[in-house]
């Protein structure tokens, strides 16, 4: 007939259990990330709309305003994985528009992504061509700064900062 | 008999050799891959070859970076007197382990600039000098009329020109195959009367892959 180790040592196996309680213990202290992101007005639609100038489509109803001197996130699986944490803007000693955005890495993982600015004039019409995509490496929990900048001088009046999955 | 029989011998030889030719051919049939048909490419997005190397998007993204760049400054861009600047490859030097029309790039960068300057900036266009020599020898003796704009004395010297360099470090792992290239593009304006550079902007990227291609 055999016997157990619970049979043989149940001192033994006592230990191991206190041991293995306190590790998930101690794992279960360890600090959180500093960054931690909240998503949660984003998944319920409660994102509220910045005042201010806006795209909207001439057909009411068809096209949900995008708000300009915004960011826009376009692709739906990193709109919960990146967030803007600011939007600044100003014009340089040339008359040009500098755009500044933070973006911030919500995953555990490094997250590759491209930016770019359309700039548009007073009657939202573009005032240059898009610029072009710019690489951005997101490392994990982490911001990392965006910035564009306008060459048409005072012809550009509004922007919008569009923000996509690296391919 | 016998010289019939030796007249129909090679008839049935070369059947022979003719049937094994064909029945070889049938046993290794030419592995044709599949083809692709053509596709309209966003030329700022990677498509669907790519390498470790400088590519389309990556000659858009980096001219698109220097023109504004360039724009912004206060020599190049905010001068009383708009400068006259050269902007060709004649001083754009590739060492990287790359082939590469340099062309690409810096006739990117002017057209860029030329768009964009809006006359705040005057371009030279040296890479055209013979042409302008030509017709201004034509003008001088008598052969053309002198146009509409007038002569000038000489062709518009430079004020500034770019020059700049395709560098790259290689590393490859022998045993999975993967390839990564560091890539570094540097962008410079130099003084043609003083030899100082009055603005300069930089290009750089790492890229890893272990697929075959081939830049040409």
């Amino acid at each position: 007939m055999t016997s157990s180790i619970a049979d043989r040592r149940p001192g033994a196996l006592a230990a191991l259990a206190v041991l293995a309680g306190g590790v998930a213990a101690l794992s279960a202290c360890a600090p959180a990330p500093r960054v931690q992101c909240d998503i949660t007005p984003l998944v319920m639609g409660e994102e509220v709309l910045p005042e201010g100038p806006a795209l909207v489509a001439p057909t009411p109803g068809t096209l949900r305003p995008v708000p300009l001197n915004t960011v826009s996130i376009l692709d739906s699986g990193l709109r919960n994985r990146v967030l803007v944490q600011s939007v600044t803007a100003g014009r340089n000693a040339t008359g040009n528009v500098e755009v500044g955005a933070r973006l911030v890495n919500c995953t555990d993982s490094p997250m590759p992504v491209q930016g770019r600015t359309q700039f548009l004039d007073e009657a939202q019409r573009p005032s240059e061509p898009p610029s072009a995509w710019q690489r951005l490496h997101l490392p994990p929990r982490s911001f990392v700064s965006y910035g564009e900048v306008s060459v048409a001088g005072p012809r550009a009046a509004s922007f919008l900062v569009e923000v996509r999955r690296a391919d | 008999m016998a010289g019939v029989e030796r007249r129909r011998k090679p008839g049935w030889h070369v059947a022979g050799v003719l049937t094994g030719l064909l029945l070889a051919g049938c046993a290794a049939p030419t592995a044709n891959t599949r083809g692709m048909p053509a596709v309209d490419i966003d030329p700022g997005t990677r498509g669907p070859v790519g390498g470790v190397g400088i590519e389309g998007q990556d000659i858009i993204a980096m001219t698109d970076r220097m023109m504004r760049d360039m724009l912004q400054s206060p020599v190049l861009a905010n001068a009383v007197r708009p400068p006259q600047v050269i902007v060709d490859s004649e001083y754009f030097y590739n060492e990287s382990a790359q082939r590469l029309n340099k062309n690409a790039i810096v006739d990117r960068l002017r057209v860029g600039l030329t768009n964009a300057a809006g006359g705040r900036m005057v371009f030279v266009a040296r890479h055209n000098a013979d042409m302008v020599e030509r017709e201004r020898n034509l003008k001088r003796s008598g052969k053309v009329d002198v146009a509409t704009t007038g002569l000038t004395r000489a062709a518009a010297g430079g004020d500034y020109r770019l020059s700049g360099r395709v560098s790259s470090v290689d590393a490859v792992n022998v045993r999975s195959g993967v390839a990564q290239r560091y890539n570094q593009i540097v962008f410079e304006m130099v003084d043609l009367e003083r030899g100082t550079i009055v603005w300069s902007g930089m290009y750089e990227f790492t890229r890893a892959a272990a697929d075959d291609v081939v830049y040409r």
